[in-house]
């Protein structure tokens, strides 16, 4: 359970996302990049060994970006309150006198979230599993499958059960737009929307590094200093990249290209998708009409070979 | 947060059960895939059941044909759950909602790591009512680590207001977890689908037939 908040805490580590290609194309002379995710299962032995979730920067910046500025406030409080205790429990001449996990209060933070976080902390799961030791981890469209892991093919029976498994990027949405400003407008205006929405969880765009230095500085820096407190408290190495800065780039359990292009916008989604083809893209369409959208891959598409 | 995972399998159950004991789903099943054939259900399946909810509803999509078998459970919340699962047989269901932390370090106790965080469930549908258990289980592994934990409580549920089929409606479930606790499920179905809104939970869950 206490592993959510340290995802949240951790809000800083390292990673994108995706989606297939066949859709409405915006102009039919041109051609959309394949640009999505992709699965790689195997089959684990039971009991299921448990990794720590693996932050990337734009799931960090999506998130920070989505929460209203109440909740970032709340946020805020409760990170700098972790952020105490983490240094008190790293500092030789100070005690932390408390019992407990430093983290608590961002697990309340999180069991009252907006449901942007909650999207955002099962996105951070390095992999999804089912109770059978069937796991999928998610991999940039095209990217090579990690060692011993075989890539799931859309025409494979498993691959409906790891888009459900995988759901936050199984059903997700990329967006192109026809240049960077609309992208950036449609990010603005699908943000504004995600609050409303029953499907939109958050939105990522690559202005969002910029962005959040400017409307999220404070917290932004709360978040790098609790990682660094947490790992010199736990004894993990403190220097290990996780850079916020940007030009660090995502680790390599990232499921993101290395970035987001400055055409694109995803769109990543509430689990209630799960159960409703279409009904995000229709909500993307409605929010920021103007915009491509790459169907989901696997999604009923008209003519589609599913 | 416990009651909320209760509510979640509850929620899930309530309509997995009577879907597949009343054979009332019906409509055209959304099926996007083809279902698994991995696992160790009867009725691995044919059709594409998929639950799921926002906020604190969830919903569970039935395909034409329900199946018994086992089903997949997520869930997005601040407890989001590990690798969890249900077996459907007639109207009985039996599972397992694994917390998020079995098999991690305890944050709260450096040297234990836990081993088992889960809450195994059995429940049985029948008409207007709703009964079981759940067995919670919590044990740590590792040098001064807290007492292993196991007690059982008990759920039970009734239909207060149908709707226009067998799972429609109001239900009232009693979680007796040391002193009894209600909440009201609601539980709406349309076009092969089904929804339930819990009035205390905000745990967001989804299911999926294998």
């Amino acid at each position: 359970v206490k592993r959510a908040h340290v995802a949240i805490a951790a809000l800083v580590v390292c990673g994108g996302l995706a989606l297939a290609s066949r859709t409405r194309a915006p102009s039919k002379s041109e051609e959309l990049p394949e640009l999505g995710f992709d699965f790689c299962a195997s089959r684990v032995a039971l009991p299921i060994k448990r990794e720590e979730a693996a932050w990337s920067h734009p799931l960090v910046f999506g998130l920070l970006l989505a929460l209203s500025p109440n909740d970032a406030r709340r946020l805020s409080t409760a990170v700098e309150d972790a952020n105490h205790r983490w240094e008190a429990r790293t500092n030789p001449f100070t005690e932390d006198l408390e019992d407990g996990d430093p983290d608590d209060v961002l697990a309340k933070w999180l069991a009252d979230a907006p449901a942007a976080a909650r999207t955002a902390v099962t996105a951070a799961k390095p992999r999804f599993c089912g109770a059978d030791g069937w796991c999928v981890r998610v991999v940039a469209r095209g990217s090579a499958c990690p060692t011993g892991l075989e890539r799931v093919s859309i025409a494979d029976r498993a691959y409906g059960r790891a888009r459900f498994l995988a759901w936050p990027f199984g059903h997700a949405l990329w967006l192109r737009a026809r240049t960077p400003a609309e992208a950036a407008g449609a990010a603005a205006a699908l943000r504004a929307h995600a609050g409303e929405s029953e499907h939109i969880a958050f939105v990522i765009h690559a202005g969002d590094d910029e962005l959040t230095r400017t409307t999220r500085g404070d917290l932004r820096d709360a978040l790098v200093q609790h990682e660094i407190l947490r790992r010199r408290a736990s004894g993990d190495d403190p220097d290990r990249p996780f850079r916020v800065d940007g030009d660090g780039g995502a680790t390599s359990q990232s499921a993101f290209p290395s970035a987001i292009g400055p055409l694109d916008v995803v769109v990543l989604p509430r689990l209630s998708v799960v159960d409703r083809p279409g009904a995000l893209e229709a909500e993307v369409h409605a929010a920021a009409p103007g915009v491509v959208v790459l169907s989901e891959r696997g999604a009923p598409v008209e003519g589609g070979g599913r | 947060m416990l009651r909320a995972a209760l509510f979640t399998v509850a929620a899930v159950l309530v309509g997995a059960c009577f879907i597949n004991g009343n054979g009332q789903a019906q409509g055209d099943a959304k099926d996007n895939g083809n279902g698994n054939g991995s696992g160790n259900g009867s009725g691995n399946g044919n059709n594409n059941n998929v639950g799921s909810s926002s906020g604190s509803s969830g919903f569970v999509e039935t395909g034409e044909t329900p199946s018994n078998g086992a089903w997949d459970v997520t869930a997005a919340a601040g407890d989001a759950i590990g690798p969890s699962e249900f077996v459907l047989t007639g109207d009985t269901a039996n599972g397992s909602i694994v917390k998020r932390g079995e098999g991690l370090p305890d944050p709260s106790f450096r040297w234990c790591t836990v081993t088992k965080d889960r809450n195994e469930f059995q429940l049985r549908a029948s008409g207007n009512s709703l009964s079981g258990s759940f067995t919670i289980t919590t044990t740590w592994d590792g040098f001064n680590c807290p007492q292993n934990q196991l007690r059982t409580v008990t759920v039970s549920g009734k239909r207060t207001a149908p709707g226009k089929n067998a799972l429609d409606g109001t239900w009232t479930l009693t979680i007796d977890d040391g002193g009894s606790v209600d909440a009201t499920l609601r539980v709406a179905t349309s076009a092969g689908s089904v929804s339930a809104t819990s009035t205390s939970s905000q745990f967001a869950f989804a299911a999926r037939l294998r």
